[in-house]
Order: structure tokens, then sequence, then C-alpha cells
């Protein structure tokens, strides 16, 4: 599948200035940003992303939780979920998938190689985390 | 002598056995007043050698305890009673098995105190700490005491109090941590707007601008590198390194790590050379690690090694053991740095080595994991000749000795 747009939700502003600038120039993609899961609910039906990146670790609600109640929405069932995370041990990526993961993406990340893990996530050519 | 009338040979030899007999005299009252001058000094020396021994003995922050071979106490400080919080040990009295259950009762594991303490008594020199029930900790030390001639005396025991010394430590260590962590994420961002600026994404920079916008990358990837290791480092020390250990195969984890050297070799100037002489050579081991022990190997290799040189990552199997060898032709190690090669902060003094700027922890976390992989790291090098670190991992479980 091709990728148009991507939601991506993290609290870090830095983070999400960089992301939206690196996958917008490398790889031509839309990008809407949200700072808290409340945000993603909101952005997310006018957005209809073809992928979410997803942070784990944020203040109130976490990128787990968060996954839980996109799923619940009518038509993104299916939508390719990316973690993005530094806790990547075998047992927690496996956790991630068990909750429908399309995959992780370790933190930190190298911004120049993002659009290609996405991608490869995307298409579950990749087994693991990068 | 007979009659009135004295025989005048008689009296000559009377009065020369007089005169001897009052020499002799003299002699034995000189001899007399010496002995008796020597037992008053002998006395004085006696009475300044307890004086001495005492003031030395109370004159420390110490607790200190002298007991002899059949249990009678020879000495005690005062101190002794007031950190153990015990009733002070009465010289003389045979309380040793008294005295040390009682310090056994302060104890955090009493039973493991006395056990302790009761193994080291029976040795020569020895050291140990325990932990005491009321949060503080002991650091103590113990020697026989031996006569000119080797007999045993008895034993001398030393406790100091290390409860601020560990809480400083603590301290450091948690503080070092917080800045670590605190200068990760930012450093995540600048290394992302470089990254961005340097490869041209925003717009092609001019020369000069490329040129300082590469010097600013290599930077923050030494930074990240130092606050990784230095985050690392702490995490094994505190022993929250976690490991996910699995059967697996060596191969592959060799690979990858020469794949994310690569680039670094190419800019020093030093290409790899991948040796697998055991292809299928499987070992217990967490592969993230056992990659992040084989780049630390690389990347000390890679600092040491002149421009158009090799390193040669090489795979074997022993007997038991599966070993991984990274070889390079680098100076050598120096003699003087043998011992402590896998300690903290022990750099080569090459000028190279510095300038490549490596973190100095390199070597210690690569042991600190290999050990936890239940391994052995240990290397060989001829001055001049350069350096071959080994990892021995055992190949079979029941070989190994770790978790």
């Amino acid at each position: 599948m091709s990728i148009e747009t991507v939601l991506l939700v993290d609290d870090d502003e830095d983070i999400r200035t960089l992301c939206e600038l690196g996958l917008r120039r490398l790889a031509g993609w839309n990008v809407v940003l949200a700072g808290s899961g409340q945000e993603a609910l909101a952005a997310v039906d006018h957005a209809r992303p073809d992928v979410i990146l997803l942070d784990v670790m944020m203040p109130g609600e976490d990128g787990l939780q968060v996954l839980e109640r996109l799923r619940a929405r009518e038509g993104l069932a299916k939508v390719p979920v990316i973690f993005l995370t530094a806790k990547v041990q075998t047992h927690e990526v496996e956790r991630y998938r068990k909750l429908g993961a399309a995959g992780v993406i370790r933190k930190p990340f190298e911004v120049l190689k993002l659009p290609d893990e996405i991608r490869k996530l995307v298409e579950g050519s990749s087994p693991g985390p990068c | 002598m007979s009659g009135g009338s004295a025989n005048p040979d008689e009296m000559r030899r009377l009065l020369a056995r007089v005169a001897t007999l009052e020499q002799l005299l003299e002699v034995y009252e000189r001899s007399v007043a010496e002995q008796s001058d020597r037992l008053i000094t002998e006395r004085e020396r006696l009475r300044f050698q307890t004086a001495l021994l005492e003031a030395q003995g109370e004159a420390t922050v110490d607790g200190i305890l002298s007991v002899s071979g059949d249990g009678v106490v020879l000495f005690a400080n005062r101190r002794l009673a007031e950190m153990w919080g015990i009733p002070p040990p009465r010289p003389g009295a045979k309380s040793w098995e008294t005295l040390l259950r009682a310090m056994a009762a302060r104890a955090a594991q009493p039973e493991d105190f006395l056990e302790r303490a009761t193994t080291l008594a029976a040795g020569g020199e020895g050291r140990d700490e325990v932990a005491l029930a009321d949060g503080r900790t002991f650091d103590y030390h113990t020697a026989p005491i031996l006569a000119p001639e080797g007999t045993r005396l008895g034993r001398v025991w030393h406790f100091r109090d290390v409860s601020r010394d560990k809480e400083v430590a603590r301290l450091k260590d948690e503080c070092i941590s917080a800045v670590s962590h605190e200068l990760r994420t930012p450093l995540t961002s600048i290394r992302a707007a470089l990254d961005l600026i340097a490869s041209g994404t925003t717009g092609a920079l001019p020369p000069e601008a490329a040129r300082l916008a590469a010097v600013a990358q290599d930077n923050c990837q030494r930074l990240g590198r130092l606050v990784n290791d230095v985050l690392d480092m702490e995490k094994i020390e505190a022993g929250r390194l976690d490991f996910e250990v699995q059967r697996g195969a060596v191969a592959p984890v060799l690979a990858e790590a020469v794949e994310s050297m690569h680039a670094y070799g190419e800019s020093l100037g030093v290409t790899f050379a991948l040796e697998i002489e055991a292809p299928g050579a499987e070992a217990h081991l967490d592969r993230d690690r056992l990659r992040q022990v084989v780049e630390n190997l690389l990347s000390n290799a890679l600092r040491f090694s002149p421009r158009g040189g090799t390193v040669r990552v090489h795979l074997t199997r022993l007997e038991d053991e599966v070993r991984i060898s990274v070889a390079d032709e680098g100076p050598g190690i120096p003699h003087e740095l043998r011992g402590r090669i896998f300690d903290r902060f022990t750099q080569g003094s090459a000028p190279a080595a510095r300038r490549r700027g490596g973190s100095g922890l390199g070597l210690s976390i690569a042991r600190a994991i290999v050990e936890r992989l239940g391994g052995r790291i240990h290397f060989e090098s001829e001055p001049g000749q350069g350096a071959t670190f080994h990892v021995d991992l055992p190949a079979r479980l029941e070989a190994r000795t770790g978790a």
C-alpha cells in the first residue's frame, strides 16, 4: 500500500517538528501532528491516516491505551500503528504486537532512516524492531 | 690464725683476701643497682607502651577489638561498644562468643554475619561488609596477631561505619544517571536536526556550512555514545541492566556489529575482515548485548588502528566454548596498562586514541556483559604488534556460571 498521510502522536514538540519536516521532505508524506492521545482521537477522523506513529511514554494516557481507543473507532481497526519507544526488549515488543501494533521503531531513531523503517513495517517485511 | 703473734705471711694473705672480697662486694653492689635501674626503666617502658597502645586504640573513628586465641578480650576501644550499641567489653573476660552474638543481633542478616565472621576468624587477613538492621553499613577488617616466630596469639578486628560514604556514592551515581537522562532527550533532537540540515533535506548547504555541519554531527554522535555508555555502566553497577538470554547463533551477531560499525571504520580508513570459521556456532547469549560487546571491541580496535589497517573479526569453536576474537594492527597494549585495561576510564596514551575519542567505558561494559553471560574476556598483545581481544562464551548451558 502507498502512504500519503501519517498521524504522529508524541508529547515532545521537538520530535513532532523534526519528524514532520523529515517525513514531508524525505518521503513527501502529509504529516498530521498530535501532542496527546486526546488530540490524536480528535484529529484522526478528519486526517484519515494511512499509518499512525504512536509514542509509548506520554503523560496522561500512554500509547498502549491510546491504541486501544483508536482500534475501537470505526474504520481505524486496520490502520497500521507503529510504536515509538526506547523500550524494545523482546518481551516488550511481543506485548506491542499482541496489542495489534504493526511494529516498533526504537527511540532515539535516525530521522533520515525513518521513512524506510516506516515503509518496511507497514509492508510487514520486517519481523522485529529496527 | 693461732696465738697472739701474727705470722706476717698469713697477715698479708688475709689482707689480700679482704681486698678481693671488698672488690667483689663492690661489683655485686654495682650489679644490683644496675639491675634495679633496668627494672625501673623496663617498668616505665611497659607503662609507656600500655599508654601508647591505649591512646592509639582510642584516637580513631573505627571500633577496634583484639581477642586472644582462646576468646579472651585483650583490648576494646570505647568506639566499638558505641557504634555497635553493645555493653563495653571488659578486657580479660572470655567473652568473644557473647560479643559476636551481640554484634550479630544488630545485623540485618544475623546468621550471614555470624557465618562470615567465623570464617574470617579462621583465616588470615580478611575483610567484608555488614549491613545493620538500622540501615547503617560497617566495613570490617581482621588480621591475626602473630608472635615473632609466627605463632598465632589472637586476632584484631576493625569496624568502620561507611554509611555516609555509601550514601554519597549512591547520590553521585543517581546524579550522573539523572544528568545523562536529561542530556539524552535534547541530544536526540539536536542530532535529528543536524542530520536533516547536513543531508541537504532542507536545502543544499554552502560547502563551508556543510563542513561545519559534519563537525557538529560527529561530535553529537560522540556525545551520544558517551551518554549511553555512562548510563549503561550505571545500570550495570546497580544490577539493573536487563538480559534476555537465549540460545542463538553467534555469526549473525558479528555480521550485524561489523555492518553497524562499517561507516565509522570507513571514516578512519580502516577495513574489517570477518572470518567465520564456525558458521553454525551457537551460544547462550542476549543478541543486543552481545552485539554491544562486539561493537565496543570493534570501536576500540578502530581507534587504535593505523589508516589503511584491517580489523579482523574471527569466530571459532573451542572445546566447550565459542570464541570471538577482534584483532587490530595498532600499537598494542602498553605493559603498564595491562592489569587495568578493563577498568573504567583506562585509556591508552597514544595521541591517536585520545583524538578519536572513546568514552573510556567500552571495555568495562564489555567485560561486565560477557561475565553476565557466563563468559570470559581477555587479550593478547605484544607492543608494536597490535592487540587481540577474545570473548569466550559457553556453548552449553551446564558450563555457564552466571545467571
